[in-house]
């Protein structure tokens, strides 16, 4: 097991590596391509001005992804469990979702102004559809042999709902968390890149105003670390939830 | 095993017993499931009284047009023409004091097996009610009935945790917490292998004794419907009619050994000679 769970590291650190010895090797500008070495220190050197806008990204992105999550597991459930929702709601959603989300940008801005609203708006635009999908197919995928054990005892729709319908979604729920979670950090950036005076996004477009690449590069990995750990969050509070529909997984052994 | 007088004369005659007592009646019912072309008459014009407190036995070709019957009974799907009353009441909806057993468990997997069972009692009413208020005594209700099937201490269990033999004591237990007056069985021990079916046929009998709801089962096993039935009625392959009915007069408890005795031998070798020869090559396929 000691071994296994260093396997998530060996890629990103010899990915790293090579990316160094390459930058040293070729002589490669750093305007074009910083080294590793030189981004990290950038962030470990400018933490306290970083870390602002890290937590101001954070805090969009999470307040984004709550809302979307429950406006999708709402409308999903409405949708799963009624063909004439179904019908109503669908073709409309998903035309508005292969709207890209950067073009709603200057729309929240002209109703909201810049800032941190147009952001949590973006993402929770972002976060709806994949919840709504998913939710939707694991309440429609009910098993009617489950629906008739209740519904032979006299249950009502809602108590189908309530004691079936929903329980049984719920592993399509997280697994949909998961996607939503690293969706909503595109939504927040962005619009903070578009219209914002804090966050990841806006720190890294004056970065690049500036000509300061590490610092961008460092924005991107800060990015990538907080994708990460939410993801994981999520991955942990799966098994903990909905660790019945896993099974033989080190879970009830 | 005893035998009640003057019982055997019923053998062969239909009795198309008319009384008004009757608790489930079906009158010239018909059941059809699938539409249009592919429109398939499972029960045809048929009509049965059980009384109440009776326990019948339907056997004929298994498939889903005896499933869809249990089903137009306990009101999930509507007939085709004719009428179900229970209780004097005409169906016409899901039927509220009702427990039903299917071939498969049907357990809700994210439940543990103890929380399975109690599930009608969050539903039936008037126990739906009062459910969090009596929680530890509805809990107590269900460990007893888990004890009285043998499965004592597995209701912290998830189902997927027991094995098929196990989910079907369970899914008895869950058929029959809410006492309900009638008890539908389809095929619940169809999957199961025999020594575990007949084990199961022993924890039937045994909780039927105790509250004696009216129960329908329906099973293709000659030798399960002779020892939990009170009475046997042989249908026909699709289109289903009634070809035979007739009374098991043996004394209860009824044992295992009792089905090695002549006359249930005898009674099995009848009932076989009337299922036609259709059906029968349907049984065998589906025992084999």
């Amino acid at each position: 097991m000691r071994t296994r769970s260093t396997f998530p590291f060996v890629f990103p650190v010899l990915l790293f590596l090579v990316w160094e010895i390459a930058c040293r090797s070729f002589d490669i500008s750093v305007y074009i391509l910083p080294m590793p070495s030189q981004f990290l220190s950038t962030l470990l050197e400018n933490w306290n001005g970083i870390s602002v806008h890290a937590f101001q990204t954070m805090k969009t992105t999470l307040l984004g992804f709550f809302l979307g999550t429950m406006i999708g597991a709402f409308l999903g459930i409405a949708a799963g469990a009624s063909k004439t929702v179904y019908q109503t709601i669908y073709p409309a959603l998903v035309g508005f979702y292969s709207i890209p989300k950067v073009a709603l940008v200057p729309i929240f801005v002209i109703w909201f102004g810049s800032g941190t609203v147009p952001a949590v708006l973006t993402s929770m635009m972002i976060c709806i559809f994949p919840v709504l999908v998913n939710v939707a197919a694991g309440v429609a995928t009910t098993e009617r042999d489950l629906q008739d054990v209740l519904k032979s005892l006299g249950a009502n729709r809602l108590d189908v709902l309530r004691y079936v319908s929903v329980p049984r979604s719920m592993p399509y729920f997280f697994a949909s968390l998961k996607i939503a979670i690293t969706l909503a950090f595109v939504g927040t950036v962005v619009s903070e890149t578009v219209a914002a005076n804090r966050g990841i996004g806006t720190m890294m477009v004056r970065a690049s105003a500036d000509f300061d690449v590490p610092l961008a590069f460092a924005g991107l990995l800060l990015l990538a670390l907080m994708g990460i750990a939410m993801y994981a969050v999520f991955a942990v509070v799966e098994r903990r939830a909905v660790g019945w529909a896993k099974r033989d997984v080190e879970f009830g052994h | 095993m005893g035998i009640s007088p003057g019982s055997p004369s019923e053998t062969g005659k239909l009795s198309t017993n008319q009384r008004t007592d009757a608790f489930v009646q079906l009158s010239d019912l018909t059941v059809a499931y699938g539409s249009g072309v592919d429109k398939v008459y499972a029960v045809d014009r048929t009509t049965l009284n059980i009384t109440a407190g009776e326990f019948v036995a339907i056997v004929g070709p298994s498939g889903c047009g005896k499933s869809t019957l249990l089903k137009v009974i306990s009101g999930l799907t509507p007939p085709a023409a004719g009428r179900v009353t229970v209780d004097g009441e005409s169906v016409e909806k899901p039927l509220k004091n009702v427990g039903m057993a299917f071939q498969s468990a049907t357990m809700l997997p994210w439940r543990r097996t103890i929380e399975n069972i109690l599930l009608p009692l969050q539903i039936v009413e008037p126990h739906r009610r009062s459910f969090r208020r009596d929680y530890s005594k509805n809990r107590a209700r269900a460990e007893a009935f888990l004890n009285r099937v043998g499965l004592k201490g597995a209701g912290g269990k998830y189902p997927w945790q027991l094995s098929g033999g196990m989910l079907q004591r369970a899914s008895l237990c869950r058929a029959l917490i809410h006492e309900p007056e009638l008890l539908l069985l389809d095929e619940p021990f169809g999957a199961l292998d025999a020594f575990t079916r007949e084990e199961l046929w022993r924890v039937l009998q045994f909780l039927w004794l105790d509250k004696s709801p009216t129960v329908l089962l329906v099973t293709h096993d000659l030798r399960e419907a002779v020892y939990l039935a009170d009475r046997i009625v042989v249908m026909s392959p699709r289109p289903g009619r009634i070809l035979h009915e007739e009374r098991v007069p043996f004394s209860r408890p009824r044992k295992v050994e009792d089905l090695f005795c002549p006359e249930a031998s005898a009674l099995m070798q009848r009932l076989r000679s009337k299922i036609d020869h259709r059906s029968l090559e349907v049984i065998e396929e589906l025992e084999s």
